[in-house]
């Protein structure tokens, strides 16, 4: 007997590779910029600062409930696949459709994000192209980029970017650091924050968070994966943070002046062409790693759903070379192609609205996560005193968030915050309703994971078999009885 | 970092100033085994006298590294493959009592001194030595294969292991010459035992003849040394000896 999960290239990835993954997913550089931008322009102060080191602190947290699930199994679905071991179907289904809104919101993001900067360096280097069109054709070279470095490899692919990844850190700190402090601010117009500034600045440090846990779509394809995921997961976000709360600091004393301006006004905030050209050049590749991480873990995402057949099952074909999922991974570009292209011609004037969406997925997966291990731990009876702490605290900021977003959301007239958690919260019921008409079967092999195989099993200590109810078990074997062979 | 690293590895708490933690990780997996599959950890951690809080800790470190596997539904533990390896290594540095005793049984046979060396590896190592006859140039012999009777054997029978090119000459009567020795590896594969006359030094020889798996395969040899006087391949009884002798251990290494 087999893991469902066998079919992908397992064991082939190190622990720097995970943090490739992660690191890139969460793309610390654009973050970095963003956080100084609204810093330097919205003047919070330390306020602010405090914000953005009690956020990490929250993700902290989170990070650690996940990690209740990385210690005990590797799931190429990450959260959605934890959420099943200790809540039902139907919020599991729910965790599955506000990751699919969350991933595929940051790649549509991200993916419209590294277009535009291409674009500006084009312009930079003197090719002049303006308007939607050149903008669409961009965003399908990146897609298609994307989908073949993907589909190439994982190894490849988390190699790739981080390096990609570690250039465009070293550029922007040694920019910040290079700058002298008390620097001019950066005259740049903001559109309007959809909220007040100190939710915003918490709001933003988590979407540039987003992905930190991304290292767990990878457990199966993992060496040692309950051990290296579960640390790249409680390493990331404590990275990411203090890379943050680094460019808040350098907002707040005039060392971000340089970057901020280079990249949002060229060259003319008085920075010299080679400056905006590097920065530029950081922040693309940066925005391109980030969108390489999210088509990696969403593609992950669609491949456990195809396995257990809650979507269609062509979605778990795994390509005969590369041994990644190149059906999922090529679904999940499309999507983010299509949205990209949308998002190019309709949205721009309201990414905020687009930020509150995303935003909605992912603290609707976080905390359903933590909930679920509150619950997890309780079935399995491996609770500790800091394992209670972290999910309690956790789902209750969590469905306090839920519920400030959605009124803060009305107040403003921004309906769709609140339409978007509305759709999400019911998404596991009718995903459930569907499922249960077309595919019942599907039901049964929901939160499929990288389980015990018959080989794993000491000869004699055990017997793998499929229980009445369609999953597995382990039979203690009759002793002095090893003639019945395990399957 | 393989599946084979080392548990003191990584930052996993059994360091050093804590004996204790290896004594109660060793405790944990007797708990499983005497327990059965499906324990959960909280009955582990009791038959252990392991704190809860330790005791989920390194359940998930002895998961993790194979030792122990979390049943499908993950509430409980079973013993993992890789405890097997561990009785394996104890197997490997004792050879099992049957062939020991089957040895000892031939040694009251003869006034030679019989030892049993394993091939296992390509490498030549002795695993029962004769408790009354000292092995003469005992250091020579892994390191010469074509000055002696067991090398000769081993090389004859697994034609990927290499004797050393140099083919040093040990005494006179060593063969130095690759042909020859092909030709003589020939006669020792042909005749079923291999001969060793004066050639790893002056004085000495010896016989030997395969010991096989049960699938026929040569897994190492029995090894008659003495004088060069007495011990000769025109012995009949003493080749037959040896012969009959080897093929009763068949299966045994």
């Amino acid at each position: 007997m087999y893991s469902p999960l066998r079919a992908l290239g397992r064991r082939q990835l190190t622990p720097v590779d995970l943090l490739g993954q992660s690191l890139s997913t969460i793309a610390p550089a654009t973050g970095m910029v963003f956080i100084a931008l609204w810093m330097v322009t919205h003047r919070p102060g330390v306020g602010g600062l405090l914000a953005i080191a009690g956020t990490t602190a929250v993700v902290a947290s989170v990070a650690l409930c996940i990690t209740q699930f990385t210690r005990r199994l590797a799931a190429a679905g990450s959260l959605y696949s934890f959420v099943f071991q200790g809540l039902s179907a139907r919020a599991t289904l729910t965790t599955g459709a506000a990751l699919l809104v969350g991933y595929l919101g940051i790649s549509i993001s991200v993916m419209s994000q590294a277009a535009q900067s291409l674009l500006r360096i084009a312009d930079l280097l003197g090719v002049h192209v303006s308007g939607a069109a050149p903008w669409s054709v961009t965003i399908g070279l990146v897609a298609l980029a994307v989908a073949v470095v993907t589909v190439r490899g994982v190894r490849f692919a988390t190699r790739a970017i981080l390096l990609v990844e570690t250039c465009s850190l070293v550029l922007v700190v040694a920019l910040m650091v290079g700058t002298p402090a008390g620097a001019g601010p950066a005259t740049t117009e903001l559109p309007d924050a959809p909220l007040s500034i100190m939710p915003f600045l918490a709001m933003l440090t988590v979407l540039s968070m987003a992905g930190f846990e991304s290292a767990a779509f990878f457990g199966p394809e993992a060496k040692r994966p309950l051990v290296t995921v579960t640390r790249t997961v409680l390493i990331s976000p404590v990275v990411v943070g203090v890379l943050f709360v680094f460019a808040a600091w350098a907002a707040l004393s005039g060392h971000a002046a340089v970057v901020v301006g280079a990249y949002f006004d060229g060259t003319a905030s008085g920075a010299s062409v080679g400056v905006v050209l590097a920065v530029q050049a950081g922040m693309t590749c940066s925005w391109l790693a980030s969108t390489l991480g999210c088509a990696q873990a969403g593609s992950r995402l669609l491949y456990s759903m195809g396995v257990e057949r809650v979507l269609p099952s062509t979605l778990a074909r795994v390509h005969d070379r590369f041994r990644t999922p190149h059906v999922s991974v090529l679904a999940f570009t499309a999507a983010s192609l299509t949205g990209a292209c949308l998002y190019a011609s309709l949205a721009e004037a309201d990414s905020g609205s687009f930020d509150g969406v995303v935003e909605i997925g992912l603290v609707v997966a976080y905390t359903l996560v933590a909930v679920a291990s509150w619950r997890f731990l309780h079935r399995i009876g491996e609770h500790t005193v800091v394992t209670r702490a972290a999910a309690v605290f956790v789902s209750v900021l969590g469905i306090g968030l839920l519920g400030y977003i959605a009124v803060d959301g009305t107040a403003h007239g921004v309906w769709i915050v609140p339409a978007a958690l509305a759709a999400v919260a019911v998404s596991g019921t009718v995903w459930q309703y569907v499922l249960r008409r077309v595919r019942p079967g599907s039901l049964a092999t929901i939160g499929a994971f990288d389980s015990v195989e018959t080989g794993d099993i000491l000869p004699g200590a055990g017997t793998l078999v499929i229980g009445a109810d369609g999953r597995p078990r382990i039979l203690p074997d009759v002793p002095h009885s090893r003639d019945g062979d395990p399957a | 970092m393989t599946a084979h690293v080392s548990v003191h590895a990584d930052d996993s708490h059994f360091s050093g100033q804590q004996p204790g933690a290896v004594q109660k990780a060793l405790g944990m997996l007797e708990a499983v085994a005497q327990l059965g599959p499906g324990t959960s950890a909280k009955e582990i951690a009791r038959f252990a006298g392991v704190p809860p809080t330790t005791a989920y800790r390194m359940l998930n470190l002895l998961v993790a590294d194979g030792f122990l596997v979390r049943v499908p539904d993950l509430s409980g533990f079973a013993l993992g493959r890789r405890t097997a390896e561990l009785a394996r290594a104890a197997v490997e540095t004792s050879p099992s009592p049957t062939l020991h005793d089957a040895v000892e049984e031939l040694r009251t046979r003869t006034r030679f001194g019989v030892h049993v060396a394993s091939f296992a590896a390509g490498r030549l190592r002795f695993v029962d030595k004769d408790p009354d006859h000292e092995i003469v140039a005992v250091g020579a012999l892994a390191k010469n294969l074509h000055a002696n009777a067991l090398g000769k054997l081993m090389l004859a029978h697994h034609p990927h292991v290499r004797p050393d090119p140099r083919l040093r000459r040990l005494t006179d009567h060593t063969i130095c010459d690759p042909g020859v020795l092909a030709e003589e590896l020939r006669a020792v594969a042909v005749a079923g035992y291999a001969y060793e006359g004066e050639e790893c030094r002056i004085g000495r020889a010896a016989l030997a003849a395969p010991i096989r798996d049960r699938s026929a395969f040569v897994v190492g040899g029995l090894y008659l040394q003495g004088s060069a006087s007495r011990v000769t391949p025109d012995d009949a009884a003493l080749v037959r000896f040896l012969v009959d002798g080897s093929a009763r251990l068949s299966g045994l290494l």
